[in-house]
């Protein structure tokens, strides 16, 4: 059995074909690649889960200032509900995936794995916004639950004229008394709650622990992820100095010229470089 | 990231600051009045307990209890009708599933009493109950805005 490798695209049948050497050689930087772009692609849904929970709150304000009826209100609610939970949920996808991520891209380097293990049981020790949105995951999970409370509050004030304006805030919290006892939530943390969490300020504070650890991690990765890039773009342009421009949804394929033809094994490399939605060069 | 909420002129005109919990099995609406119309610590509060009927509690279960506040300024609104022409006000009220509680605040208790006799029992309640709290106008205020 014979095995063919190559580069060709779904637009014709241009090959351009490759060693065994050169195959496992893109291999290994596509999977560099796909590990740096999955811990961006995870922090950038982490942080729009957070903005999606702005809205939501923004808008279930103005729903209440506005005196929506009922059934807005009760679609509103629900709706915040999951918002949060999709974020926490989210937030634990990014955290506990971090490491195998970076391992991936830079596999011989262990201790710039184990720079991100502390730096992350860093955030953990110093943030305890950190610790109770990690606990919450369980939580959430458990119930389907993460806002016990919604405070509403309008302060009056009277203007030059003795007309009377009203500043709203909204508060969601969560209520150590709905928690209930230590066996429903991760004990260390739980002793350490107060009556009432405001969720929106310890969501923000924990998303600056994500926002530094997503710095920390594409910085231990950035000579690996470089020289990945550099070589996956060698190989596109190669081929499109032999069959054209047009070509730009390339992947690689391990094919064996047997009798029938099977495709052992396929994956995109395009999509790795000159990724315009990416604000950073090397992803 | 920042939440922002919408600054409302004149649709809420009632001198009052408000607070609303909304929570799984319980929600409360608390209103008290703005410092400079407060009357001094001389006054006495006379605090008077609504109790919802039964078929309005069915109903505001239903509703979710999302016209409690509604209810609570119009019960405010129609007592400060009522009071108008004395010394007294209305100082707080705060309202949940079982009561409508209104806090007056008057030079002397029995006013309230005798105003109150005078008025019809608001629909969706029950004949209230009055007692005169141990507490000046602010110390009242105080307890129930925390």
């Amino acid at each position: 059995m014979q095995s063919e490798y190559f580069i060709t695209s779904r637009l014709d049948d241009n090959v351009l074909s490759l060693d065994e050497d050169q195959f496992k050689e893109l291999k290994r930087v596509r999977k560099r690649l796909s590990s740096a772009y999955a811990i961006t692609h995870k922090f950038r849904l982490v942080n729009a889960n957070l903005q999606m929970v702005l809205d939501a709150m923004s808008r279930l304000g103005r729903l209440y200032v506005d005196q929506a009826g009922s059934e807005a209100l009760e679609t509103a609610k629900p709706h915040l509900n999951a918002c949060v939970n999709n974020y926490v949920l989210s937030a634990r996808i990014f955290t506990s995936q971090l490491k195998r991520h970076v391992q991936a891209c830079v596999p011989q380097e262990r201790d710039l794995t184990e720079a991100l293990t502390r730096q992350m049981e860093k955030e953990y020790r110093l943030s305890f916004a950190y610790r109770f949105v990690d606990s919450l995951y369980d939580y959430v999970s458990q119930y389907g639950i993460s806002i016990h409370t919604l405070m509403l509050e309008s302060l009056a004030e009277e203007d030059e004229n003795g007309d009377i304006f009203r500043r709203y805030s909204l508060k969601a919290l969560v209520e150590k008394d709905y928690i209930g006892g230590p066996a429903e939530f991760r004990v260390s943390v739980f002793e350490e709650v107060e009556e009432q969490i405001n969720l929106i300020d310890v969501l923000s504070e924990f998303n600056e622990s994500v926002n530094r650890l997503h710095d920390y991690a594409m910085d231990l990765v950035k000579i690996a992820t470089d020289e990945s890039n550099q070589l996956i773009s060698e190989f596109i342009n190669v081929f499109v100095a032999e069959h054209g421009k047009e070509h730009n949804n390339l992947f690689v394929v391990h094919m064996t010229s047997a009798l029938k033809n099977k495709i052992y094994d396929k994956f995109p490399i395009s999509m790795y470089a000159n990724n315009h939605n990416m604000e950073r060069e090397y992803v | 990231m920042k939440l922002s909420l919408p600054i409302i002129s004149e649709s809420d005109p009632l001198p009052f600051h408000y607070r609303d919990l909304i929570s799984i099995n319980f929600r409360q609406f608390t209103m008290w009045l703005m410092e400079n119309r407060m009357p001094d610590d001389s006054y006495h509060v006379v605090n008077v307990t609504f109790p919802w009927t039964d078929s309005a509690r069915i109903f505001n279960q239903k509703d979710r209890h999302n016209m409690l506040p509604h209810a609570a300024k119009s019960m405010v609104a129609d007592i400060n009708d009522l009071l108008q022409d004395s010394a007294c006000v209305v100082i707080c009220a705060q309202i949940s599933k079982l009561f409508c509680e209104i806090a007056i605040a008057t030079p002397e208790s029995h006013l309230v009493h005798t105003l109150l006799e005078e008025m019809d029992c608001p629909k969706d309640f029950a004949v209230p109950v009055l007692n005169d709290a141990a507490l000046t106008p602010s110390q009242f205020v105080a307890q129930h805005r925390d």
